[in-house]
């Protein structure tokens, strides 16, 4: 049987194209669901769109509400100034969650089961939104380690302690996504091996496997949420500090 | 684990920039510009329909207000000449009613007073009868009669008959 982590494995569907900084690059099966995503999402949303009824149909509905979701978790989280940064954080939404639910497909692969891409993600709003504070604030964004109000004496110990802690943010940001994903997709595969392996009783696992199949939809979506307000949340600090 | 084969990494990183950027551009041209400027216009259709709603129902209140104040008005004024008439018929039917009862207070003075006239002169020829009565009464009886003494005991009587 195979090991549960080969469905994670990057294979080359084609030869490499071209090669840069000595990377070969060539069209992997992560390539073609990063690529599905952004075809299945784009069409569902020009779709919906493009009609732009005063009573919307049912993918106008769809696309509205992933609009009106994402526009209020900004206001909730960022405020007016959050506005700029609507597009980008709309496509990281969309992005991570068509990743997500497609990756659960048979014969799926989940980009945003791997560390690479849920890190490079992660890391490009870390810098981004540490830019954005220092462009914003100057020096004044350092108060961000220090919280307001402290006793002074704490200082030595509160602002290693937010240095780590901001530190941190990218690598928790990006592994809760990437172990969720590795994780259930893991479970799924292991329960699947024991179907097969228990033979007339494998209807056990079977439908345990269907309820945790339910589960890892809810998962798919919970993380490209979480993922997404955690973003939020990061540029929120860094506009308005504490 | 695939996931920390770091030989995957910059073919990884590549395609997510580039699907990212594609997904970027789709998002940020094609989709929320349109689904933003749909949004708005049925936000101010909304908000244009409740402002018609508020301006037809404040209308509505306006008119009947107005048609309530007419009708008060209107009610008033009826009011004011079902009183006037009243007064007036009241003070006709009295100045009538005193009229009458004082024609009759009149009449009756007048039928009192021929009564009692008559009630004399029927009293005056009564003692002159009933002295003639008498004196023809005692001539048949003693054959003859005083008559002033005569007419003296009829007064006499009349005036005990009466007490």
């Amino acid at each position: 049987m195979a090991s549960p982590v080969e469905q994670f494995a990057i294979q080359n569907l084609t030869a490499p194209l071209f090669s840069i900084g000595g990377n070969h690059i060539a069209v992997t099966n992560s390539a073609v669901f990063m690529m599905a995503a952004v075809a299945v999402s784009s069409v569902l949303l020009v779709a919906g769109a493009s009609r732009g009824a005063m009573i919307p149909g049912r993918f106008q509905a769809m696309s509205e509400l992933f609009y009106e979701f994402i526009a209020n978790m900004i206001r909730d989280n960022v405020g007016n100034a959050g506005k700029k940064f609507f597009p980008f954080i709309f496509t990281l939404f969309i992005f991570t969650l068509f990743g997500n639910l497609l990756g659960l497909l048979p014969y799926g692969f989940t980009f945003t089961s791997h560390i690479a891409v849920t890190f490079f993600m992660a890391l490009v709003v870390f810098l981004a939104v540490t830019l954005i504070g220092i462009f914003k604030h100057g020096l004044h964004f350092f108060s961000l380690f220090f919280p307001h109000g402290a006793p002074l004496f704490t200082a030595p110990i509160l602002i290693p302690i937010e240095i780590v802690s901001y530190l941190s943010r990218p690598i928790s940001l990006s592994v809760r996504l990437f172990a969720n994903m590795t994780v259930g997709h893991v479970l799924l595969k292991v329960l699947a091996g024991f179907v097969v392996a228990l033979g007339i009783f494998g209807v056990v696992p079977l439908v345990v496997l269907v309820a945790i199949t339910a589960l890892e939809v809810l998962i798919a979506l919970l993380q490209a949420y979480i993922f997404t307000i955690l973003c939020c949340i990061y540029l929120n600090d860094a506009l308005h500090l504490h | 684990m695939p996931q920390f084969d770091v030989s995957s990494f910059p073919s990884q990183i590549f395609w997510l920039v580039v699907c990212f950027a594609v997904l970027y551009a789709i998002m940020a041209t094609l989709v929320l510009p349109r689904i933003g400027s749909t949004v708005e216009a049925r936000e101010r259709k909304i908000q244009s329909d409740l402002d018609a709603a508020q301006q037809a129902n404040d209308a509505a209140r306006a008119t009947a207000a107005a048609q309530d104040k007419a009708l008060a008005e209107a009610r008033g004024r009826a009011e004011a000449h079902i009183r006037a008439a009243s007064d007036a018929a009241a003070a006709e039917t009295s100045a009538q009613m005193h009229a009458v009862g004082s024609r009759l207070a009149a009449d009756i003075t007048a039928a009192e007073r021929r009564i009692g006239e008559q009630q004399t002169q029927a009293m005056a020829g009564l003692t002159g009868m009933a002295a003639e009565i008498a004196s023809a009464v005692l001539g048949k009886l003693v054959g003859s009669a005083d008559g002033a003494q005569i007419a003296r005991a009829v007064d006499a009587a009349a005036k005990a008959g009466k007490r």
